[in-house]
């Protein structure tokens, strides 16, 4: 097997040898270029980031998100998927026969055809970098100084100077300058020489920074109806919202995580994004939940609130909607919330079957009850497909606009 | 020198010898033992001294994937030069080595002799690090970016080319041009002044006629090189162009090993098994059916056009022209007799001694995988590959036909124009509307020919960068439609058709936005 030497024989016309090619970087090099094109292209279109919330792994403290990337490809002339292909089966193959099924016939599985650079990378990227490409200049809206009970942090600040320190925070402009003025003052000339009483170092204050104190409060719907993509899209909206509201707000903001079908509980922020679902629907116990855990533990006085809802909106009782508009203009009246978050998740298909299959149901009917709700802090949206949830990220949080709207 | 270095080193000249006995006659070939990532390195760039570009980098890291995670390993890699170059992994073991070190020589022996090799240029690699170097150096004095965008267009087009061509050493644009002149001077020439078996006699004494300026279009013909075109005629910087004549260069280089994928493999398996037969027996040793599996094991992800497999298919088809000249029966066949594509019974006595089905012979005059396919692929060895023909329908691939005519044929038809479409800038293509913009027309060949619509219109923004002003192209073109259709029971649900239509699509700026289409009538 291998040993470490090189050698080079001839042999004959022919030749054998064996170099070190330890050198030898060029693909790992035009690989890295490949890399920097991936990731531009993922800053234009950050779709693959949002919905990649399960892949944080903690690595060093810092967490990472793995995104994964298609291999970019030169686009050279390719021929439709009208062209006629040949296979190589076990010979039970019929005429008729599905070879490759699939969306738009491109399976996946031994019989695939040649895959022409179809290849997938993971990019990594911290958390951090993963939002300064989705969001920027997103705030909490309406934000007012609330109470006494904010929140104090120190940060550490390297904003003067002292006659003392460490050797490692010398401040050698300084020091020169000391140098040069005790010359000046004793009338000497030629270079100033630095003296060790006479140094110059720099040093830091404990500088106080406050955030206003905030509490979001995410409620959950988990009944039954909710399917796979209402839970997924419920989960990256929610979890990117307070992803980034943490990292802008590191000290002022507080979560709270409500999960409901036909009672509402409050659960921790682990079980909210992992509940599964059962039940029927009863929106006004979440809000009510919501009301009792803002009047216990987050007064208006001292926090500003903004509570969120997720639902498909799939309501089954009709006195419930009206009680539930009653409990949102308590929530704005009584306790001063900032913004109410709506968000109607509703998969178009799965409508388009209920109504096929005239299952009775009444899409939107809670929608349709809060918009009787005319305060302009009332914000509803939609999720219909994946792409829905970044626009509807930017328009919770747009910060700029709200101030307006603010009466 | 270690116990393994010595052994390789004698498996080299016994192979060389036992190979030479068979009749193979290959280049001087120096073998070098390198760690996988270089073979890797080597597979993505195909030739060492390439320059450098992502698409290289997206290969090299996809041969690093299969072979590290076990789905395909690449044993060696043969560079068509005189010398040639071997490169084997360094962690093959003995065993290994014997069958590799076959199989290159018998690899080199093919380029040595087949006629889509004549006039390859054998000092390739030299070739290729000085072209490396001049562009390394556009790097430096234009821009690494500016030249990736140039190498990003070049890339993409460099397959659109006339499949007949011959390899041929490096021109510059200027030679290019010349020749072009030169050609359509002659048929000029010849419009004007038909020649005759006796213009020698009746020019003589003669006053030279006036030459007599006609305005012709541009180009005369169909003009099948883009790139050589484009180097010529386009209002590119001279060092732009000179990237595109280096592109150029290169990919025909290449595309003679892409057209001979079957013949070569074949050969060398063909090979390999024989000469590990014979080193076997001389060394005493009983174990050669270890090698057959060996052989039918390595190199299963291969794949070439459509699932054809081309280590098995042309060691196949070598196998049975062989053992038809040589009048002997295959094993394990279903009968003793063979039926041709008709249905005809085949009389084997025609085949023995038939120089036609002398592989020496073919090893040298079939040049290409179509052709040696056509002439040599039989319903027998059809049915024994399990092949058959298969279409979308919008959603799924299906089972068109077992029929082994058809799928001859669709095979044959799948490796015209290297299975690609075929662009050319038709007459006057250059000069369209008079202003100046480029033409170019998608020759359809059969009915279910088109173009992927979608990939197109990533395609032609580079071919704007390079033109500098509008380009259209006229072709048939296909993409798929998603349609949301309620099912039998009531539920909704997404399905596909397949589109196809006939289409001009003109593309005025260097992104995909710049791109209009229009309906041909």
């Amino acid at each position: 097997m291998a040993n470490e030497f090189e050698y080079s024989i001839a042999l004959g016309d022919d030749h054998l040898s064996r170099r070190n090619w330890d050198l030898q970087r060029k693909g790992p090099i035009d690989q890295a270029r490949h890399k920097q094109l991936q990731r531009e292209i993922l800053k234009k279109d950050p779709g693959g980031i949002l919905t990649n919330i399960g892949n944080i792994i903690t690595s060093n403290g810092k967490r990472l998100i793995r995104v994964p990337v298609k291999s970019l490809d030169l686009p050279t002339p390719e021929r439709g998927a009208g062209r006629r292909r040949i296979g190589a089966g076990d010979g039970s193959e019929k005429e008729g026969d599905v070879i490759i099924p699939g969306e738009k016939g491109q399976g996946k599985g031994k019989k695939a055809g040649q895959g022409e650079g179809e290849g997938y990378q993971e990019l990594e990227m911290t958390e951090d970098e993963a939002l300064s490409i989705l969001f920027e200049n997103l705030g909490l809206p309406n934000l007012e100084d609330r109470g006494t009970e904010q929140i104090h942090d120190t940060e550490v600040v390297w904003n003067s100077r002292s006659d003392k320190g460490l050797m490692s925070n010398l401040d050698i402009r300084h020091s020169f300058i000391e140098a040069i003025r005790r010359q000046k003052l004793r009338g000497r000339d030629g270079p100033p020489k630095l003296d060790g009483d006479h140094l110059k170092f720099k040093t830091w204050e404990d500088k106080i920074v406050e955030d206003k104190s905030a509490v979001l409060v995410f409620k959950r719907d988990v009944s039954a109806s909710m399917g796979d993509f209402e839970r997924d899209a419920t989960r990256i909206a929610a979890a990117w919202k307070v992803r980034y509201l943490r990292k802008k707000y590191p000290r002022g903001v507080h979560t709270v995580f409500i999960a409901h079908h036909w009672t509402a509980d409050e659960v921790s922020e682990e079980e909210f994004f992992k509940h599964g679902r059962s039940g029927g629907t009863l929106m006004s116990s979440a809000y009510e939940k919501a009301i009792e855990v803002i009047e216990s533990r987050f007064p208006w006085q001292n926090f500003n609130i903004y509570p969120f809802h997720y639902t498909d909106g799939y309501s089954y009782d009709e006195g419930d909607d009206a009680k539930c508009v009653r409990l949102v203009t308590r929530m704005f009246e009584e306790h001063h919330a900032n913004l109410f978050g709506y968000v109607e998740i509703s998969n178009p298909a799965v409508i388009a079957m209920y109504k096929a299959n005239n299952i009775n149901f009444q899409e939107g009917r809670l929608a349709e009850a809060l918009k009787t709700i005319s305060n302009p802090r009332m914000i509803m949206g939609t999720i219909g497909s994946f792409p829905d949830i970044k626009p509807l990220i930017e328009k919770f949080l747009a910060v700029e606009s709200r101030k307006i709207a603010a009466a | 020198m270690s116990l393994s270095e010595q052994t390789e080193s004698q498996i080299i000249v016994d192979m060389k010898r036992i190979v030479t006995g068979f009749g193979l006659d290959p280049y001087p070939t120096h073998f070098e033992l390198v760690p996988k990532e270089v073979i890797y390195e080597m597979a993505a760039y195909g030739i060492p001294g390439r320059m450098s570009h992502w698409i290289h980098g997206v290969r090299f890291d996809q041969f690093k994937s299969q072979g590290d995670y076990g789905l395909g390993k690449i044993f060696e890699l043969v560079i068509n030069t005189d010398p040639s170059y071997a490169f084997i992994q360094e962690s093959n073991d003995l065993a290994t080595n014997k069958l590799v070190i076959a199989h290159v020589l018998a690899h080199v022996d093919f380029f040595k002799h087949n006629a889509s090799f004549q006039n390859s240029n054998t000092k390739m690699m030299d070739s290729a690090a000085l072209q490396g170097d001049r562009l390394r150096k556009y790097a430096f004095e234009k821009g690494d970016l500016e030249l990736e965008k140039i190498l990003d267009a070049a890339l993409s087009i460099e397959d659109c080319t006339d499949e007949k061509e011959n390899p041929r050493k490096w021109i510059s644009a200027q030679e290019y041009r010349d020749a072009q002149r030169q050609k359509f001077k002659d048929r000029q020439k010849q419009k004007l002044h038909p020649s005759s078996p006796y213009d020698d006699i009746l020019e003589l004494g003669e006053e030279k006629k006036p030459e007599i300026f006609e305005r012709a279009p541009h180009p005369i013909d169909d003009e099948k090189n883009l790139l050589m075109f484009l180097a010529v005629h386009s209002p590119l910087e001279d060092w732009q162009k000179d990237v595109l004549t280096i592109v150029d260069n290169q990919a025909q280089y290449f595309r003679s090993q892409i057209k001979t994928k079957i013949l070569n493999e074949g050969w060398a398996s063909f090979w390999h098994i024989r000469a590990l037969r014979a080193h076997d027996e001389e060394a005493d040793n009983a174990s050669s059916d270890f090698w057959r599996w060996a052989q039918l094991h390595c190199n299963v992800t291969a794949a070439h056009l459509d699932n054809i497999n081309p280590y098995a298919m042309g060691l196949a088809l070598w196998e049975d022209i062989d053992r038809k000249f040589r009048g002997e029966p295959l094993n394990g066949s279903r009968s003793e007799r063979e039926y041709d594509f008709e249905g005809n019974e085949v009389d084997m006595s025609r085949f023995v001694g038939n120089p036609t089905y002398d592989i020496f012979r073919i090893r040298a005059e079939i040049p290409t995988d179509q052709a040696f396919l056509r002439n040599f692929l039989t319903p027998e060895l059809v049915r024994r590959f399990n092949l058959f023909t298969m279409v979308n329908n919008g959603n799924d691939w299906v089972v068109e036909s077992k029929d082994p005519k058809k799928i001859r044929d669709g095979l044959v038809e799948g490796m015209t124009n290297f299975g690609k479409p075929l662009l050319v800038i038709p007459e006057g293509g250059a000069d369209y509307n008079l202003s100046g913009e480029l033409y170019i027309t998608h020759r359809q060949d059969g009915d279910r020919d088109g173009m992927d619509l979608k990939r197109m219109r990533e395609f032609m923004p580079h071919l704007y960068r390079l033109w500098g002003k509008t380009v259209h192209l006229e072709g048939t073109f296909q993409e798929f439609e998603q349609k949301t259709v309620t099912g039998p029971w009531g539920f909704p649900f997404a399905t596909h058709s397949l589109h196809s239509e006939r289409l001009i699509i003109s593309c005025s700026g260097e992104s995909v936005n710049d791109i209009s289409e229009k309906l041909v009538a």
